[in-house]
């Protein structure tokens, strides 16, 4: 077993297009015009005039959230790897988390409300029609209404307007910095969809690379598009399969009969450890196990949440039930994430600085909390026990009660405390930091913080330049305040048949880059 | 025996509303909010709120139960909260891959347990007596979920001769029905084997062979006919096992039936699929054992006799 093997195909393509970029620069064009030029070599033009071959197939540990293929309603795992195959963004992200074009050509963010974006005139949907600008308003237009579940990824009244058939203003009414994070992540619909919803019962329309064939015996299965813009990818049918036991996934593996499998856990990883016919990706979307914590209950004291920063071996949990596979930060984000720095003070694992803390909280006798446990989250059961033991050190008495999963999901915010996953659509932390703002942040923890949602709509809308320093601001209010604890990072860990060449992600929860693989037969 | 058969179906209907009305209201009763579950974990009130209002569950529950039952009566058994489909579509898809396991299961346990079984009670000293017990020593202790991992370690990423799960052809089909033979053998096999042994020991069989018929024949035709009528009662049991029992090989070798589907629509607290997936396996239950009832008749007359 190896980390990401390089391909050759792979790296003369990554090759070419730094050379023309640097060449680009040396040129002295501007940013924008260098990503207007190198729609030359946009990320899925991968076309070597060879006809699709084999079948590549994924198995996932969740099913589709639904058999409505709306991109936008939904936010499971398979979904979005079908949506990035099926659909296309107007910009995509690269495997490094570079922005490149797609079906914007070039853009440009004239002001913290108006971007402008020229468009492709080759790119088709897979019913034939061509994508228009009318399609790429009504895609955006639908998320400024805010009603949907993906609404989130944009700013309220964000909208289009066509100025040409080739050239569109994205504009907000407040500023928005991460205007192009979010018209990366939104996929192009076709108008007639989006105008009639009840064809997304039918199955995904899109302009991407593979096509949506079908959803059945758990299985979703994509075909290649000989006519996409980008040319035809390598693979001709990419098939996600919903293997519901962990057990059988790692047989499917282990018998061939399917070639990636997705997030798995560290034992999956010691089951592959030295087979020379698998290799890891460890390329994730930032993601964290965090414990949730209720702030209408005895966890609304700030001393008492920070003893329990102290009260837990963060390090020691990663490095023995995690078996190392996940690093551990000093940051309410993820270490992946940009703009992650190590943040003071530390938190250490330091059990008399815990116990001094529980002294001067509003709970100095100690203090008894519920928690609720699950198998949501990796070795969640075993966590929970050592956070509680850990917890009881201090004076805490925690209650754990064991729930079904359904269970759990459904009433994790009536416990104090409670493990969960929390994951980022790219490598940008916008999306993560508006989990503890608004009406998410009651709902999921009782939790109202105006200062923190000033540094959050400051963050959001920074530009460029001052992005950095508005995104730290409010990730060390976070962690200073203890607001959730932070456990560790979550690494989605693919393991990936050797068969399976030249297979990279982006760093992002869809399968967008799965278009550069080809499979030996 | 047309009155009997109308009073049992009818039988049947009533027992089946009743289990349809208990799951309604059991599943409204138990921890789990579908609307919740469906929304991500981050889904702000309003979202989770206009997913209530799409499931139908923040009407009153009187209302939800009419609407329930007038859809069941049209054949409409509703939209699956979880995959936004019709109910009767998801099923019809997935039961006859259930069915067919199953079939295939009892058929291939039948098989042994009538070759074996007969065999073993003719001579029971012999290597047949040995294999039939241990074969349902065997599979008496080893749960389904064992012999399940054992046969894809060995067949599948040990041997490479069958897939490992799925359903893809005949091929997938092999080791789940090995697996489910192997959990409902034991009983089949001992009922038979015993109740063989006693048939053998009547005298008509006696009688059979004084007259000169040959062994074969006395056995597989005159003994077997009475000798399986426990098998019978035996067989309507697997049947309720197999459409609700399979669950576990299905899990195991990812195989898309009723019970993986059952699975996913308990753990997505999706009402509408979990009613009808009752609704269709106990009809299926009820009919099963109703049919076999009307078969007790055919092979013995006896007990036709009784009923009239």
């Amino acid at each position: 077993m190896s980390d990401h093997p390089t391909d050759e195909f792979e790296s003369a393509f990554l090759a070419n297009r730094r050379s023309f970029l640097k060449s680009a620069v040396a040129a002295g064009l501007s940013g924008a015009a260098i990503v207007g030029l190198s729609s030359v070599l946009p990320l899925r033009a991968f076309a070597a005039g060879a006809t699709p071959t084999g079948t590549l197939t994924y198995a996932n540990a969740e099913p589709p959230t639904s058999n409505y293929w709306d991109p936008a309603a939904g936010f499971g795992l398979a979904d979005e790897q079908v949506a990035s195959l099926v659909h296309d963004t107007l910009i995509a992200f690269d495997e490094t988390g570079k922005m490149v074009p797609s079906i914007a050509t070039a853009w440009e963010v004239k002001s913290p409300t108006l971007t402008t974006l020229t468009i492709r005139t080759d790119a088709k949907f897979h019913d034939g029609k061509p994508v228009t600008a009318e399609d790429i308003k009504a895609s955006i237009d639908r998320l400024g209404l805010g009603k949907l579940a993906q609404a989130m990824v944009v700013t309220p009244g964000i909208a289009v307007n066509i100025t040409s058939p080739t050239s569109l203003e994205v504009v907000s009414p407040k500023p928005f910095g991460v205007v192009l994070n979010a018209l990366a992540f939104v996929k192009i619909l076709p108008k007639t969809n989006i105008d009639a919803p009840d064809n997304f019962k039918k199955g995904a329309l899109g302009s991407g690379p593979y096509k949506f064939v079908s959803y059945a015996n758990n299985d979703v299965t994509l075909e290649a598009n000989p006519d996409y813009w980008g040319g035809a990818p390598a693979i001709k049918t990419i098939v996600f399969s919903y293997i519901e036991d962990n057990q059988a996934r790692i047989s499917a593996l282990l018998s061939g009969q399917v070639d990636i499998l997705t997030r798995v856990s560290a034992e999956d990883l010691s089951r592959v450890d030295g087979n020379a016919d698998f290799y890891v990706n460890k390329i994730s979307p930032p993601a964290q196990i965090i414990a949730i914590y209720q702030h209408n209950g005895p966890l609304k004291d700030l001393k008492l949440r920070q003893a329990i920063a102290h009260a837990i071996d963060r390090e020691g949990i990663a490095k023995s039930i995690m078996k190392g596979a996940n690093p551990v930060g000093f940051s309410s984000l993820p270490t992946d994430a940009t703009f992650y720095k190590p943040l003071e003070p530390k938190f250490e694992y330091d059990i008399e600085k815990a116990k001094a803390l529980v002294k001067e909280s509003a709970y100095p006798d100690g203090a008894t909390l519920r928690m609720s446990t699950s198998t949501l989250v990796p070795n969640q059961i075993e966590i929970d026990q050592i956070i509680a033991a850990s917890l009881q050190q201090i004076g805490i008495t925690v209650n754990v009660e064991r729930l079904e999963v359904g269970a759990f999901r459904s009433s994790y915010n009536t416990y104090d405390i409670n493990l969960n996953t929390l994951g980022v659509f790219n490598n940008d932390p916008d999306f993560l930091l508006g989990f503890y703002t608004g009406g998410t942040a009651e709902a999921v923890f009782h939790y109202k913080d105006e200062k923190y949602d000033a540094l959050y709509a400051a963050q959001r809308a920074a530009s460029a330049e001052t992005r950095e320093a508005a995104v730290t601001a409010a990730a060390q209010y976070l962690w200073e305040n203890q607001v959730t604890l932070y456990l560790s990072d979550e690494l989605w860990h693919f393991i990936v048949n050797k068969r399976v060449k030249g297979y990279t992600r982006a760093p992002l929860i869809g399968e967008s880059l799965a278009v550069k693989a080809s499979i030996a037969s | 025996m047309g009155s009997f058969a109308l009073r049992r179906l009818l039988q049947s209907i009533i027992i089946v509303m009743v289990i349809a009305v208990s799951v309604f209201i059991v599943l409204r009763l138990s921890a789990g909010d579908p609307a919740r579950i469906r929304a991500p974990v981050f889904a702000r009130p309003d979202v989770i709120d206009q997913y209530r209002r799409d499931f139908g569950i923040d009407r009153p529950l009187i209302e939800q139960l009419g609407n329930f039952f007038w859809g069941a009566l049209h054949g409409d058994l509703g939209q699956s909260f979880r995959f936004q489909a019709p109910v009767t579509g998801l099923i019809l898809q997935a039961l006859p891959r259930t069915l067919l396991l199953a079939g295939v299961a009892l058929l291939l346990s039948l098989v042994i347990t009538i070759a074996l079984g007969s065999a073993a009670a003719l001579r029971p000293r012999s290597i047949w007596g040995w294999l039939s017990s241990a074969l349902a020593a065997f599979g008496q202790s080893a749960p389904v979920f064992w012999s399940a991992a054992i046969l894809v370690l060995v067949f599948a990423v040990g041997l490479r001769w069958l897939p490992s799960g799925g359903f893809t052809g005949p091929a997938s089909l092999v080791l789940p029905a090995i697996a489910v033979t192997l959990s409902i053998l034991p009983t089949q096999l001992r009922v038979l084997r015993a109740s063989m042994e006693a048939v053998l020991k009547e005298e008509y069989i006696r009688t059979a062979k004084a007259f000169g018929l040959k062994q074969r024949r006395v056995t597989y035709v005159y003994a077997l006919k009475n000798a399986c009528l426990p098998l019978l009662t035996v067989i309507g049991v697997d049947v309720g096992y197999l459409l609700g029992g399979v669950i576990v090989a299905e899990v195991v070798f990812a195989f898309p039936g009723i019970g993986e589907l059952a699975l996913v629509a308990l753990n997505a607290r999706d009402y509408p699929l979990i009613q009808g997936i009752t609704i269709v396996t106990a009809s299926t239950f009820v009919v099963v054992n109703l049919l076999i009832d009307l078969l007790y008749g055919q092979v013995d007359p006896r007990i036709r006799l009784e009923r009239t």
